[in-house]
């Protein structure tokens, strides 16, 4: 019994991280933009599907050796993380900042739309069978993603006891990466002149242009990072789960940002939470209830969350403005 | 200036849409397009048949209108109702249970199932700010085809429910309907005018609706809930009236299709996608419009049946001969083409192409002025 | 002294560290008219929209009438409560039981033919409390495909199941998926977890609904609903609708209580669908099974006539322009109040233009009818006065003048001087969120802290000085 829950425990805690790092996106541009980037789980997608290519082109295995291997993932990861960014950059400026002023349901379903064009443009990518997307037939087959890291289970070698737990290095990879990330995103926000920037756009865009604030600079910056976000998630995704498919954008996209959400959307910290939370509700409930319901499992958690704390776990309540 | 009793721009208004319910009511009896396509091109076509999930397909665009387009609420999940409404109708149908109500009795019962469920859904959650009932309805989309999925001792899951009976209808009437076509003809001709008919109660109602005292609530709510609310009126229950009429309506919506079907799908078709191409209709052809929302799903299911397949067969012959590579298939490009067809509708025309005039103004109100 | 219309007890209204309102008392009187001056930022809208609704206060009460602005807690609301946790209850119940397998026992277990309601729903009872009855009749052990979905038997003993199992597997072709024994839960367990999935779903359910309860208690919409009507310091009108559209919406409320049931204008909307409601009986009575070739003929026509009614119906109401002909008996009576609404305050020749066509002047004039059309006892008035012409002012005045005079209460937040001291019967000044004084315009004139605080140096009797326009808007919500 203790092996399961602590098997659920790192499970969760790695999936959670995944999430949390796929959250942020949406949460820093809902913070700034009040506006839900539905394209920004298809940014995470394309960005699986070019460190897959990657992964490829450089022969990338197992039987690479160490030391040329990390040089390697980290030389994907910062391409995927350029690739991103650039792209979600591009979209912003392409597609949505010339609707800033327009009302809120124009940027949204401009997203959806962007959102529908990737999903193609990864279909085009990844597929390999003659699918019928969307209305009935064939879908696209999940491409497998190499199991390019070491095996070992460092269990039993970490606690020196035997125990049927396994605890892969890739485990350990997602959830460092994932802190050290999401700390040098904090230190960012809290501690430099782009991050005050940010704050100030968040709180109110018009005062901040009239205290000399670029706010299409800093909306520009917030999608370049957060599109980042994706990229380094997107690589971490692959190595953990091992398969991508073209719609996995629109599936872990609906969990981030219910994980974003779940945490108080706009706010950083409360989407780390919220992939956490959301993570272990997921574990749990796979081991406890079962896999086929896991979707409403974490519905439920979601409508019961927002129904005591409207705002989420740690949002606080906007007013309107009269 | 308001129409007083809604008599004069009611009359105008019917003028264009009474010689369109003439043709449609002809139509199945007089297919001149048929005729005219199959002297030209030699091909045999039924038009007839594309109309029935023209009508259902509208229908559903006009559910989803009550929600997103007149109370403004964001919802992406309206594929659940739909579905919910078939799965209804599926399970009060088919021979192996032994509800066995017939299509009528589902007709009733289906929007009663679906309408339920939306009650249900937004009592706790329209409150909350409009953005979390996006993902509110995304989550549930999601839940209810998985659910509908699970649940395999009543849904029968992937297979489906069927065979779902075809609509009684008094024996003489049915024999006059079907002509000489016999009984598959007749089949085809009650879900016709059973579909029709919907259509034109629902757009009757809406456009009552839009004129009386509810439609007025509507706008204020859309224009300022806030000042709405400092009036008296309640926007948690406007909305919940909204969201559970959309809701009915949806899945009065799916009683049709499942039983034009005649099987309740499997329930993978009810899915996000599903519910995005039903908001595509109303954005291409007008949010809050119900001419617009006509056209929208005239023209998504005319891109999808017809011109789809057509360009493919262009496309093949152009490259010379059948290719298998994905990209050679026309279908395949459909979620880009509506996904550019959505951002450039909301660059330079969000309104649509056949907007209500109120929404119109609406629309560049907030454009031009402050936020 | 009667009792006071509105009274605000001690209110402190607080935004992060700002204090915007900080223990402020104020009491109007029913039939006064009343103002709250104060510089900018001195928290006056910020009060307006504590007493509307629009914030929760901080602390502090308001009562209207003598009663607490928010809803009570009835008997209703508590039953509201635990409909809501039974609901919630039953749902996760049925979730818990497995809610397809209880399908399958209840529904499936009968051939469609031999189906009775009374059976299933007896079935379904014994099901869901796993009463031990059922224990002989399912057996303990079962041999179910590998996802335990299909029971394909049941044995008392697992070396009895284990029996069945080898012969269940015999018969099955090898391609076949998997089958196992599977020990069915103790029905004492099963119970338990039931028992528990009901009570966690019913206290959500309830906790659920308190907790929404709690969080509108006072909205817009209840304080409206009390008699309090509002206009707004920046105009908020519903500008892309008509002037007379503007006070229909805020007559809202009161529309549809004006013609009763019994009316003869509300003959037709009952008979219709009676008339409906009788041929579908009638339908339903001739479709037996096996009916015979006269019933057939009555079918036919009694379906028909269903059909041509519905239509006939519909074309009415579409002739009519209105679903039912009360609705348009209200909604003529209805557009006369409107209108002389319109013309008290001067508007009636502009009953079809948008609002947002309007003058500045004409803008605030409406909104005043807007907010009268709710029928208020107590009109708040924001800045009424701002950017009018004097002309426009002299006038505004009277008309509020008037508004009191039809035994409606004013209270109103006004930077133009001659405005607040012409009409006012008591004044409350507020200065950074506090109240520093209160009284008669000619107490407020003398008041030396007023004078201090407020118009600085500059005499109070010639003072217009105060700025009418105010770019920055109210600082308390910078």
């Amino acid at each position: 019994m203790f092996d399961t829950i602590a098997q659920q425990l790192i499970i969760g805690l790695t999936n959670g991280m995944v999430f949390a790092l796929v959250a942020l996106g949406y949460t820093m541009v809902y913070g700034i933009l009040e506006f839900i980037n539905f394209a920004h789980g298809d940014v995470f997608m394309l960005a699986a599907f070019l460190a897959l290519t990657l992964v490829g082109a450089l022969d990338v295995t197992q039987q690479t050796p160490p030391g040329t291997l990390a040089a390697l993932l980290l030389g994907i990861v910062v391409a995927c993380a350029l690739f991103a960014g650039g792209l979600n950059y591009a979209i912003d400026r392409v597609v949505y900042r010339p609707l800033r002023r327009a009302p809120k349901l124009a940027p949204l379903v401009s997203a959806i739309g962007v959102s529908f064009i990737l999903q193609n443009v990864g279909l085009f990518w990844g597929g390999s069978a003659m699918a019928v997307f969307g209305g009935g037939g064939q879908a696209a087959a999940p491409k497998a993603f190499p199991d390019i890291l070491p095996q070992t289970n460092l269990a039993a070698s970490l606690f020196g006891v035997e125990t049927k737990l396994t605890l892969l290095p890739k485990d350990l990879l997602v959830m460092g990466a994932s802190v050290v990330i999401m700390a040098a995103l904090y230190g960012l926000v809290r501690h430099t002149k782009l991050g005050k920037a940010m704050r100030a756009t968040a709180q109110d865009p018009n005062a901040a242009r009239l205290m000399g604030i670029d706010v299409d600079k800093v909306v520009g910056a917030t999608f370049l990072i957060g599109g980042a976000l994706a990229g380094v998630a997107a690589v971490v995704y692959s190595l953990y789960i091992n398969t991508i498919h073209y719609q996995m954008g629109y599936q872990n996209g609906l969990y981030a940002f219910t994980a974003a959400v779940v945490g108080g959307i706009g706010n950083i910290p409360g989407a780390v939470l919220g992939g956490l939370v959301l993570g272990l509700v997921r574990a749990f409930s796979d081991q406890f209830i079962g896999a086929q319901w896991q979707p409403a499992v974490l519905f439920g958690i979601l409508i019961v969350i927002l129904v005591f704390r409207p705002a989420g776990l740690l949002g606080s309540t906007a007013r309107e403005k009269v | 200036m308001a129409p007083a009793g809604g008599t004069l721009p009611w009359r105008r208004w019917l003028r264009f849409e009474t010689i369109a319910l003439a043709i449609l009511l002809a139509y199945p009896f007089l297919p001149v397009l048929d005729w005219g396509i199959e002297a030209a091109t030699g091909q045999a076509v039924r038009i007839d048949r594309q109309l029935v999930n023209v009508f259902i397909f509208g229908l559903l665009a006009l559910a989803l209108n009550v929600q997103v387009g007149y109370a403004g609420l964001l919802q992406l999940g309206v594929a659940a109702f739909f579905a919910i409404g078939a799965m209804t109708t599926g399970v009060v149908t088919v021979e192996k249970y032994p509800f066995q109500v017939g299509l009528w009795g589902a007709l009733l019962l289906a929007p009663v199932a679906a309408g339920a469920a939306g009650l249900l859904l937004g009592a706790p959650t329209l409150r909350l700010r409009g953005d979390y009932l996006a993902i509110v309805t995304l989550g549930f989309g999601e839940v209810m085809r998985v659910v509908l999925l699970n649940l395999e001792n009543i849904t029968d899951g992937p297979r489906g429910l069927n065979p779902i009976p075809e609509p009684w209808l008094p024996p003489a009437l049915r024999e006059q309907l079907g002509g000489a076509g016999g009984a598959s003809e007749g089949q085809l001709r009650t879900m016709y005018y059973l579909a029709l008919g919907c259509l034109v109660a629902a757009v009757v109602c809406f456009r009552l609706l839009e004129q009386s005292r509810a439609g007025r609530r509507f706008v204020a709510l859309r224009e300022d809930a806030l000042a709405a609310a400092c009036m008296g009126l309640d926007p948690a229950r406007i909305k919940l009236a909204a969201f559970a009429g959309g809701a009915a309506l949806a899945g009065a919506a799916g009683c049709l299709y499942a039983t034009n079907l005649t099987t309740t799908a499997e329930p993978n078709t009810y899915d996000f996608n599903y519910s995005i191409m039903v908001l595509c209709c109303l954005i291409i052809g007008g949010l809050g419009s119900l001419r617009g929302a006509l056209l929208g799903a005239l023209l998504l299911l005319g891109f999808d049946n017809v011109a789809s397949p057509l360009l493919t067969r262009l496309v093949q012959q152009a490259i010379g001969g059948e290719s298998s590579h994905v990209m050679a298939s026309f279908s395949n490009w459909r979620w880009i083409v509506f996904g550019v067809a959505l951002v450039l509708m909301m660059r330079w025309r969000p309104e649509g192409l056949w907007p209500s005039s109120r929404v119109r103004e609406e629309l560049h109100e907030s454009s031009g002025g402050p936020a | 002294m009667s009792r006071p219309l509105l009274e605000v007890r001690q209110l402190t209204l607080r935004f992060g560290g700002l204090t915007a309102v900080s223990d402020v008392d104020l009491a109007v009187q029913p039939g006064q008219i009343a103002a709250v001056i104060g510089p900018n930022g001195a928290g006056k809208t910020s009060l307006f929209n504590a007493i509307t609704g629009i914030y929760e206060p901080t602390s502090g009460d308001v009562l209207i009438d003598g009663l607490d602005a928010r809803e009570p807690l009835t008997r209703r609301t508590l039953a509201s409560f635990a409909g809501s946790g039974l609901l919630l209850g039953v749902l996760v119940l049925l979730a818990a039981a497995n809610v397809d397998t209880l399908w399958a026992a209840v529904v499936k277990q009968q051939a469609p033919t031999a189906f009775s309601y009374a059976q299933a729903a007896d079935d379904a009872l014994t099901f869901l409390l796993a009463a031990p009855r059922l224990e002989p009749k399912l057996g303990r052990f079962r041999v179910v495909t590998f996802d335990g979905t299909v029971v394909l038997a049941t044995e008392k003993t697992r070396e009895a199941g284990l029996v069945r199992l080898g012969e269940v597997r015999a018969q099955l072709p090898a391609s076949a998926h998997p089958v196992w024994v599977q020990a069915r839960a103790s029905a004492a367990a099963a119970r338990t977890l039931r028992v528990v999935a009901f009570l966690v779903g019913l206290a959500l359910g309830a906790a659920g609904a308190h907790a929404v309860w709690r969080r509108t208690r006072r909205t817009p919409t209840t304080v409206a609903r009390r008699g309090v009507a509002r206009t707004f310091q920046n105009i908020r009108l519903f500008h892309n609708m008509t002037v007379l559209e503007n006070v229909l919406v805020a007559m809202d409320r009161h529309l549809g209580h004006r013609v009763p049931w019994t009316h003869a204008s509300r003959l037709p909307d009952l008979l219709a669908p009676a008339a409906l409601l009788a041929v579908a009986i009638g339908l339903v009575a001739c479709l037996r099974p096996g009916m015979g070739g006269a019933e057939s003929g009555v079918a036919t026509g009694l379906f028909c006539s269903l059909g041509a009614g519905i239509f006939g119906w519909l074309w009415r109401i579409g002739r009519r322009g209105s679903f039912s002909a009360a609705a348009l008996v209200n909604e003529a009576v209805a557009r006369t109040e409107a209108l002389e609404l319109l013309r008290f305050v001067g508007l009636d020749t502009k009953a079809g233009a948008l609002s947002k066509n309007l003058a500045y002047g004409e803008q605030r004039r409406l909104e005043i009818a807007r907010a009268l059309a709710t029928r208020p006892k107590l009109l708040l008035l924001d800045e009424p006065a701002a950017g009018m012409n004097p002309s426009e002012t002299v006038s505004l005045m009277a008309l509020i003048r008037q508004i009191r005079d039809t035994g409606v209460t004013v209270l109103l937040i006004e930077h133009h001087m001659r405005v607040v001291m012409g009409i006012s019967d008591r004044i409350t000044v507020l200065v950074y969120g506090k109240r520093i004084a209160e009284g008669t315009p000619d107490e407020i004139r003398a008041n030396p802290a007023v004078i201090e605080a407020y118009l600085g140096a500059e005499d109070a009797s010639t003072a217009d000085a105060a700025p009418t326009a105010d770019p920055a808007g109210e600082p308390a919500h910078a």
